[in-house]
Formats: C-alpha cells, sequence, structure tokens
C-alpha cells in the first residue's frame, strides 16, 4: 500500500510535499523536518491544502476529520515521545482501549498475547501499571498494540531511541518479516544512521525546503554527514579513502576486518 | 558508589534486562546540587549549558541520543571545562566513549564495572551479556586478535596511521 502526498501545504513546512512512499518497502526518512510526516498521518498537523492518498482513501483539509478513523485503519504511527499516549492504566485495560479506538474489530485475548510474543513481552506484564515498568517496555506495548490493531503501513518516529543494540536488531527482524511475510509498508523516522544501514530499502530527506529521494547506497554517501552523522563503520573507509586507500564498503564489522588484514599484509 | 562519584567525572550506565532509571534513582538521588533528566524528549544543549551555572551534578537517562556527534562532543567538553560530574544511561554503544568509568547491569545487578577501558577489554563478557563494543574498540580488539596491531585505539585516524605507515 502507497502513500502518495500530492501538493500537501501544511502548518510546520515552508513549501508543499510532493512525493510517494513507496509500497511493501522500507523506507527511511532523515533530516530535520522528518518527523512532521509522522505528525501529519497521526493526525497532529493540519492539512491546509493537498491531499494524501493512501490506497482508496483520499485525505484532505475537509475529509481528514471525518475520515479520521479511517486513516487509522491504515497506518498507525508509533512515536517515540510517550507523553503522547495515555498511559494512566494498567497494560491490559490500555491494550483493550487502545484497540477499541482505534478499530472497528474486537480483539481477542489470544491476539494480544500474540502480539505480547511478537515484541518480547511476558503475559504476566499485562496485570502491570505503566508507572511499574521500563520505558523500554512501554515502547515494546506499543508495538504490541499496533500489531494487534494490524494496519498496512507502519511508522516509527524515532521509535528505535531507548532499544538497546540487541533489541535493535530483533526489531529490525521483525520489520523484515512483517514486510516480507504480510506485505507491510514501513516509514523509520530516525537519527541513527546505524539503524538504517543494510535495512531500509530507500531513504528520502526532508530538509527546510524539499524532499528527494534516494536509494539505500545512500548511507555511503558522505553528504548524508548534512542530515545525519554517518555510521562509524562507513566513517572509517570514508577516512581510508582519504588517505587514498582503495577499499569498499561494509555494513559488518567482520567482513571489514578480513578486507583490512588482506589490504594490510 | 558515593566513592566512584567522587573519584570520576563521567560515568556511563548500560545494560540487558534492566532498569537503569530506577538504579539511577536508587543510587542517586540523595545528591545535592543535582539535576535529572528524565524521560526528556526535547533534551537539548542550550538548555543543559544554562543549568551548568546552577548545577553541579548532572544525571541524564538515555537522552544524549537527542543529540548529534558534535553536540554530544561539545556537552562534555563543556562538562570538563566547568568541572561538573555526570552520571548517564545510554543504549547507544558509542556513547559509552565519553565516560571514565562504566558499569554494566545485568538483570538490574551490577555485572562488571570500573574504568572505561578496563571494563571495554572484557570483551568476552560483554558480549555474553549482550553488550556491543563501541566499533573503534571492538576494531582494535578483532585486528589485536590477527596481529596487526598490539593495543587499543581510541581513535581511527591515529589506528589508520599505524596499519598503513
Amino acid at each position: 500500500m502507497e502513500i502518495k502526498f500530492k501538493c500537501l501545504k501544511i502548518s510546520d513546512y515552508k513549501n508543499e510535499l510532493n512525493f510517494e512512499i513507496e509500497d511493501n518497502k522500507i523506507n527511511g526518512i532523515i533530516g530535520e523536518k522528518a518527523n512532521i510526516i509522522a505528525d501529519v498521518l497521526a493526525g497532529n498537523i493540519n492539512i491546509e491544502s493537498g491531499e494524501i492518498l493512501i490506497d482508496d482513501l483520499q485525505l484532505n483539509k475537509d475529509s481528514i476529520k471525518t475520515d479520521y478513523s479511517l486513516l487509522n485503519e491504515k497506518v498507525c504511527v508509533l512515536f517515540d515521545d510517550i507523553t503522547k499516549y495515555n498511559l494512566s492504566y494498567s497494560v491490559y485495560t490500555f491494550l483493550k482501549l487502545y484497540c477499541k479506538k482505534n478499530s472497528r474489530k474486537t480483539v481477542s485475548e489470544k491476539k494480544i498475547l500474540d502480539a505480547l510474543k511478537m515484541v518480547g513481552l511476558r503475559e504476566d506484564i499485562l496485570t502491570q501499571k505503566f508507572s511499574d515498568i521500563s520505558l523500554n517496555e512501554v515502547k515494546k506495548i506499543l508495538l504490541a498494540s499496533t500489531l494487534i490493531l494490524n494496519p498496512q503501513i507502519i511508522v516509527f518516529d524515532h521509535f528505535d531511541n531507548h532499544f538497546n543494540e540487541i533489541e535493535k536488531k530483533n526489531l529490525q527482524l521483525l520489520i523484515k518479516k512483517l514486510k516480507n511475510k504480510f506485505n507491510k509498508t514501513f516509514i523509520i523516522i530516525t537519527n541513527n544512521s546505524n539503524f538504517l544501514l543494510n535495512f531500509v530499502d530507500n531513504i528520502y530527506i526532508l530538509s527546510k525546503d524539499n524532499i528527494k529521494k534516494r536509494n539505500q547506497n545512500y548511507i555511503y554517501d558522505k553528504n548524508i554527514s548534512k542530515y545525519i552523522d554517518i555510521p562509524e563503520i562507513v566513517e572509517f573507509v570514508h577516512l581510508l579513502q582519504k588517505k587514498g586507500i582503495k577499499m569498499n564498503y561494509y555494513d559488518n564489522l567482520l567482513d571489514l576486518i578480513k578486507a583490512v588484514y588482506r589490504d594490510v599484509l | 558508589m558515593a566513592n566512584i562519584f567522587n573519584e570520576y567525572k563521567s560515568i556511563c550506565i548500560i545494560g540487558t534486562d534492566s532498569n537503569l532509571k530506577e538504579f539511577i534513582s536508587n543510587e542517586f538521588y540523595t545528591q545535592k546540587n543535582s539535576y535529572f533528566f528524565f524521560n526528556n524528549f526535547s533534551f537539548d544543549l542550550n538548555n543543559f549549558k544554562k543549568l551548568c551555572a546552577n548545577y553541579d551534578r548532572f544525571f541524564i537517562d538515555d537522552c544524549l541520543l537527542y543529540l548529534n556527534k558534535r553536540e554530544k562532543q561539545i556537552l562534555f567538553n563543556t562538562l570538563k571545562q566547568k568541572k561538573k560530574k555526570l552520571v548517564y544511561t545510554s543504549s547507544n554503544n558509542e556513547e559509552i566513549m565519553f565516560s571514565d568509568y562504566l558499569i554494566v547491569l545485568n538483570k538490574n545487578k551490577i555485572a562488571i564495572e570500573g574504568p572505561t577501558l578496563s571494563v571495554l577489554k572484557e570483551e568476552k563478557i560483554l558480549k555474553r551479556l549482550g553488550i556491543k563494543l563501541p566499533f573503534i574498540i571492538d576494531l582494535s580488539i578483532q585486528l589485536n586478535y590477527y596481529g596487526l596491531i598490539d593495543k587499543l585505539y581510541l581513535n581511527s585516524e591515529e589506528l589508520i596511521n599505524t596499519l598503513w605507515k
């Protein structure tokens, strides 16, 4: 399911937005204004003019208010900032209420348990209050709630923040599984270039004035440093190339070490 | 913990299956003249610099990731210049390199701790705990195994100059 932004004018952005998010791909968005995409799709920013097309759904300034529930069925946005969520309930109550609010279908207990399992949480977390669990666990519950709703498009707005390296890897594996097995489309908004490395299919750069689309190899381009810190493993190769040493780019340390070994000896 | 805090300027706490915020709260909450950044999604450098005028100790719970590399360097330079102390938790392995003391938690208990470089040399223990090493440290250790270098490098340029003389 692709998303088309057509001549979209919103209050937080200077120019019109005209671009498409590719269907069934993992799309990375970087740049200082990247988070406005998440806010528009979550209904947090008003549309002044233009439209968003998602499959057969056409959203403009007037229809977005009435069609907001239809938008929620197709697109789920996960925010890093958990203050955007009402977490005053127990985990179980939150999941039930959140899913009831965002879906016309009833949610079974089995679906809840399956979703918790997919994100690496145990059943006993259901009885706990959000004030008693870690930020990490809160975010996993938010991810589980999205899996229960089962939208075709999932947007991560800096959602990889606060996960350690193993959890980030598990998150990437889950996203890839959902993309390959269930044809879902992903938008990953992040400042962490290491999270994008060897993971995304496309990279969109949303600057103050415009949006540009690049392929996944843009992560190796020195110009990406204008928008995001370069991955350390890529920066190392840049330094070698600056010294006149020919070296390919690698996305894992072992391959880089083998290449260094071959070159040095 | 108080002794460590007196001796070291920048303490990093990382861990798996652990509530790092709870650890900081339990160990350090009674510290005087301190400022705590918990779940601060709008953490920024300017705000931090202003606070340096009024506080001597800072506790940051995984908020450094809201800064880019250059801003992090400025923050730690500011702390050094103004002789302030910092305890921070992190989910980003590269941020470990800013600390001079490292505490690694596993299931809310201290698994290993010590001066940062000493702890980072315990590569096998850290990997068993699920902790990924900072890039330059991991690269140094692996190249050492291959016999290409004989010490730990903290800087890519220095390492490159040694390997490709």
